[in-house]
């Protein structure tokens, strides 16, 4: 129970710098939204506008400290403000949009070639010598490549030159949002191509990473013991073998949630794709503080999440955790 | 045999870098009218849509993409060495500060911290990229660091040197390091992958300094361009080639490092099991 | 009214057609036209005019009037639209329009003279939405088709922001609003030939206004929007997916037109003025024979060709958009063009210590085309033993920097706005020039020069055309004999049509309106003048 108490703390105070940092970064920028936005709209705007816009898209004067303060009261009351590339739209409606998108699409691509890695990964190191060794060098080269490289190579083949797949969107133009099995269909098959596309590039990192956890436990006395007990190789490899191998890897697949995130601007950029990573490019290209600091705040937050559900889960794993409180 | 192949890849690639520019000497941003052209005998690899040509832009490039991938590196294996040595080492309150700092980029989703830092450098030179990388990079291999400084330190010769009245700093830099000299390789040449691929990503989303040639930027020019939409299928893929070949080599060379570390991963075929 | 049924009948087969696919083959009735104006992953539900970035593009010309309509590409032509006629009095300070009759609303209401009024006294009331800093002291109606706006300051030269960049909005539905700044008005009414007819996040729809005052139009039933980013449109131009959009295509011949340039259509006509804006508080710079040098090392015809594409022109020395502008331009310059002379160059350079002939040039990295123009430059400047390092940065430092002055020279572009004078306020008043290290909002160069800022102060104290052209003419003159900035090529206004559906696009022959699809209100200038393809 203290470990569980001081993870919590940390995460607290983790959270704690994730706000400030998101708080600080955006208004160490150069210049502000404002003068980007009469940049962008060239003659349209006429510059002695310029200081009544800034009151309204809330950006204030005020000293960083104040500013700091009022950011954290608005923060404790769920307040996010109006986005400035969207105004008058809330930061909370903007992320409200497109988050789903995101969690979906990369959420389950990610899930799957977690699964499948592992697997693969539990496979080659229990048959090594076998043909399996071939898919050594394959997922090697695969883990150096750059993600959106390939994604855009595989968008010209399947999307562009074959029309197997949709190349951007998450739905049909014509299709209304709703519970309708058409909905969902065009969903699915919209997402189809951009979830490949991350299935085959992030499965490499959980096949290699699994595969030497996994020798290494391979040569543990344990699981000589049960070999030599004469358990059939499929037990020993998936209940003794795999079960220890895979628990430094729930850790891992926690943080790498962020990396996901992360890597979802590529694929939302190459597919189109209306989610968060997106929103987040558009938010930094326009110094839209309100927006960026929104978008990081809820990225923060889930990684934070998911990384004290890994923490429980090894708690539950793996009963040494319990007693070691470090 | 996975080390000599790697190492081969590194060598190509590093003579590329620093000696192909004195050979080829052309400046890599020069622009020509014979734009978009096919491999050719003048171009062996074509030429973009401003008429530059190709090859020499990959070689210009590999300096800079190879340059922002070890500058990294280095900036952020010396920072991870140093936190998690000396985190590892001294343990207690030294080492609750150290691990909460390294916990909290662990967490911090890094490729959208990059992005926020990257839009807001007030200059993109190429510094400046590796800096951010590295920044953002730095936190895993201190935690690998301090688990294993955490077992290097019960070791009899820590002990000794410790009784024998050697410094701290001493111990942990002149008696520990060198102990886990095979961990940071493996951590080092790791960071040099991740940093090419981040410093492509950057430049793909136009966020790194574009008027400078590395294979990011070239990528980003080809698809500002349409290459394959276009069929110049010369101009997209040897950019992202390279960045594969190069990270391709040095996880071979990584293996290669794991395998003399730790026998039990080697393929050699041990016995195939049914 | 037999016409009316007709085309409504045919509305409703054309919307029932559309779920089949956003070509309704065998329908006898006319297609939707696909339009894609700006990029966006998604839209927002967002129709107030008067939002800047975050409003649905179509809000201003096809939902929301403006009372005069200016011709950009024929500047001085005014057409008439909600408003019939306007007339200045008290010295430029007071404007009264004369309405149109018959007009009404979408919901049926008729339009008066209260709902400009009120559009123009929200406009004094919330600062925040008069994003042309109009002086208004007062706006009041005289009779149901004559109101009356007044003025703090003399605003002949505010025309065009007045009469054609202020949408009148409904008084009746707006004034129940408390804050028309945070007003998103998700459902429309407006007087122009197009409302509102469905909206999602990646699609929305207008349909024909059956009781628009002009009679018979618009003949384009529908309109659809579906959101393309600037990538998945390079796609959907490919495949044909778009009738009308607005965007740079990297291989136009390629991605569009494909061999089929009768039914692949573009027209690119200029829309402002790019140029090299050097530094005057550079004291190297601030030497005109050294801009001098650099104007004539400069090969434009290049920079279009390689940089450009070949998709603009290089510009007319005065940095006036040609066609269109001849009255605006000097006659002895009439016929005056760029040349490279790299030995004048030179000989110009001789007085100047060479070690001071080195720059930095800035430029916006997500601007390719910048970056390759600069490259260009560089190479140039190179041969007349001027040094130039080229540094991108992004597009926020880039603005930030040469706001204020921090830069040795850059590329930078001025809208050219209802005539030209408006891009050469931008460009040389001295009233906007700041010191550095101050952000200016326009002559970045910091151009200080008496007899600029009294022409420009000319123009603005008549609403006589002809005096206005001739002081129009001087800033030229000073453009081209002074070269306060060296003016490249035009920045191109982007319009592919494809003639498919629909004919009557603008074109250099007839340019009677911007082609570009989100150029407002030319856009709906463009749909009314569109006709049904003959098979």
């Amino acid at each position: 129970m203290r470990f569980l108490a001081r993870r919590l703390g940390f995460y607290l105070l983790t959270a704690w710098a994730a706000v400030t940092l998101n708080f600080l970064i955006p208004r160490l920028m150069p210049g502000d939204p404002v003068e980007l936005l009469v940049a962008r709209m060239k003659g349209n705007v006429d510059p002695a506008a310029i200081d009544a816009m800034r009151r309204a898209f809330g950006i204030s004067d005020a000293n960083l400290w104040q500013q700091y303060l009022d950011y954290l009261g608005n923060l404790a009351q769920g307040e996010l403000g109006r986005s400035i590339t969207f105004f008058p739209a809330e930061v909370s409606t903007v992320i409200a949009g497109s988050l789903p998108w995101t969690v979906g699409l990369v959420g389950v691509a990610t899930l799957i070639s977690y699964l499948m890695g592992t697997s693969l990964g539990v496979l080659m190191a229990w048959k090594r010598g076998t043909w399996l060794d071939g898919v050594l060098p394959a997922a090697t080269f695969m883990h150096a490549v750059p993600y959106f490289w390939v994604a855009l190579a595989l968008v010209f083949v399947f999307g562009v030159t074959l029309q197997w797949f949709p190349v951007s969107r998450a739905y049909g133009l014509d299709v209304m949002p709703g519970f309708t099995g058409e909905f969902a269909g065009s969903v699915v098959y919209h997402a189809a191509l951009p979830a490949v596309t991350i299935v085959v590039a992030s499965m490499a990192d959980r096949i290699l990473g699994m595969r030497n956890v996994m020798v290494t436990t391979l040569g543990e006395d344990y699981v000589v013991m049960a070999e030599a007990k004469g358990l059939t190789s499929r037990r020993v490899m998936w209940a003794y073998a795999a079960r220890n191998a895979i628990l430094p890897n729930i850790t891992s697949f926690a943080l790498s949630l962020g990396f996901v995130v992360g890597g979802s601007v590529l694929t939302e950029i190459v597919f189109s794709y209306p989610g968060i990573g997106s929103m987040l490019l558009k938010g930094v290209e326009n110094e839209d503080f309100p927006l960026m600091q929104g978008i990081f705040l809820v990225i923060s937050l889930a990684v934070l999440v998911a990384n004290f559900l890994a923490d429980l889960a090894y708690v539950v794993l793996d009963p040494r955790t319990r007693q070691e409180s470090e | 045999m996975k080390i000599k192949i790697g190492i081969g890849i590194l060598v190509f690639f590093t003579l590329m870098a620093v000696l192909g520019p004195l050979l080829i000497g052309a400046d890599p941003a020069a622009t020509g009218d014979d734009g978009l052209q096919g491999p050719s005998a003048a171009h062996w690899l074509g030429t973009t849509q401003t008429g530059q040509d190709i090859l020499t832009q990959i070689v210009y490039g590999a300096r800079v993409s190879m340059g922002v991938g070890l500058l990294s590196a280095v900036i952020a294996n010396v920072i991870a060495v140093a936190v998690g040595l000396v985190g590892g080492y001294f343990g207690g309150a030294v080492d609750e500060v150290l691990s909460v700092l390294t916990n909290i980029f662990l967490v911090l989703p890094a490729l959208p911290l990059i992005i926020v830092l990257a839009g807001y450098l007030p200059q993109r030179g190429v510094a400046s990229v590796a800096v951010v990388i590295a920044v953002t990079g730095w936190a895993w291999g201190a935690r690998v660091l301090r688990a294993q400084t955490l077992s290097v330190r019960r070791r009899d010769f820590v002990q000794a040197a410790r009784a024998s009245g050697e410094g701290a700093l001493r111990i942990v830099f002149f008696e520990i390091l060198p102990v886990l000299l095979p961990v940071i390789a493996t951590s080092f040449l790791a960071t040099v992958v991740a940093a090419i691929l981040a410093e492509a990503g950057l430049s793909f989303l136009g966020l790194a300094d574009l008027s400078t040639v590395s294979w990011g930027s070239m990528l980003y020019f080809a698809q500002n361009g349409q290459a394959l939409l276009i069929g110049a299928w010369w101009w997209f893929i040897p950019p992202g080639l390279c960045i594969a070949l190069i990270g391709t080599g040095l996880a071979l060379v990584n293996f290669g490092i794991d395998e003399i570390a730790n026998p039990r991963l080697r393929t050699v075929k041990v016995k195939a099991r049914t | 009214m037999k016409r009316c049924l007709a085309v409504l009948l045919a509305l409703a087969l054309a919307g029932c057609s559309s779920s089949g696919g956003p070509t309704g083959k065998n329908s006898t009735s006319a297609p939707p036209l696909v339009i894609h104006a700006v990029d966006a992953g998604t839209f927002q539900e967002d129709f107030n005019p008067y939002h800047l970035e975050g409003v649905n593009f179509g809000t201003s010309g096809m939902i929301y009037e403006t009372l005069m309509y200016f011709n950009k590409l024929k500047p001085g032509e005014i057409v008439p639209w909600l408003a019939l006629k306007y007339e200045w009095s008290d010295k430029g300070k007071s404007l009264t329009f004369t309405l149109r009759p018959g007009v009404k609303w979408t919901d049926g209401q008729p339009f008066t003279a209260d709902d400009v009024a009120f559009t123009f006294q929200m406009l004094k009331d919330h600062a925040q939405l008069n994003t042309s800093a109009l002086e208004i002291k007062d706006a009041q109606a005289l009779a149901p088709d004559k109101v009356r706006v007044d003025f703090k300051t003399t605003s002949y030269a505010k025309l065009y922001n007045i009469a054609g960049g202020s949408p009148i909005v409904p008084k009746h539905l707006w004034d129940k609003q408390q804050d028309p700044a945070t007003f998103t008005n998700a459902k429309p009414v407006g007087t122009g030939p197009y409302k509102l007819s469905k909206f999602s996040a990646q699609l929305y729809e207008m349909e024909k206004n059956p009781s628009y005052w002009q009679p018979g139009k618009p003949e384009v039933p529908l309109l659809r929007f579906p959101a393309y980013t600037a990538n998945a449109l390079q796609t959907a131009l490919q495949q044909g997916e778009v009738d009308w959009a607005g965007a740079f295509v990297p291989d136009i011949q390629k991605i569009f037109v494909q061999g089929k340039p009768e039914q692949n259509k573009f027209f690119f006509p200029p829309e402002g003025l790019v140029s090299l804006l050097p530094n005057l508080t550079n004291p190297v710079l601030a030497k005109p024979e050294v801009r001098q040098a650099m104007s004539l090392a400069i090969d434009r015809d290049k920079i279009v060709r390689v940089a450009e594409r070949g998709y603009t022109k290089v510009a007319h020395p005065t940095g006036v958009p040609m066609p269109g502008g001849e009255a605006y331009v000097p006659p002895q310059y009439k016929d005056a063009a760029f040349q490279v002379d790299v030995a004048k160059a030179k000989e110009l350079l001789k007085g100047v210590n060479p070690a001071d002939l080195k720059f930095t040039l800035l430029v916006p990295s997500p601007f390719t085309d910048w970056v390759n123009a600069a490259q260009l430059i560089r190479e140039d400047l190179a041969k007349v033993g001027i040094t130039v390092e080229t540094r991108g940065v992004a597009f926020q430092d880039w603005v930030s920097k040469v706001g204020k002055g921090d830069y040795d020279l850059s590329i930078r572009g001025a809208e050219a706005g209802p005539t030209p004078y408006f891009q050469m306020r931008f460009m040389l008043f001295g009233g906007l020039a700041k010191p550095v290290g101050e952000a200016a909002s326009g002559n970045y160069e910091r151009w200080k020069d008496a007899e600029t800022d009294r022409l420009i102060e000319e123009y603005a104290a008549t609403d006589d055309l002809a005096e206005q052209q001739k002081a129009t003419q001087g800033l030229g003159r000073i453009m081209v004999e002074k070269l306060p900035q060296l003016p490249l090529f035009y920045s191109p206004g982007w319009a592919q049509f494809r003639t498919t559906k629909y004919v009557g696009w603008p074109s250099e022959q007839d340019p009677y309106a911007m082609p570009s699809p989100y150029a407002s209100p030319d856009a709906a200038v463009v749909l009314l003048h569109l006709k049904p393809a003959v098979k």
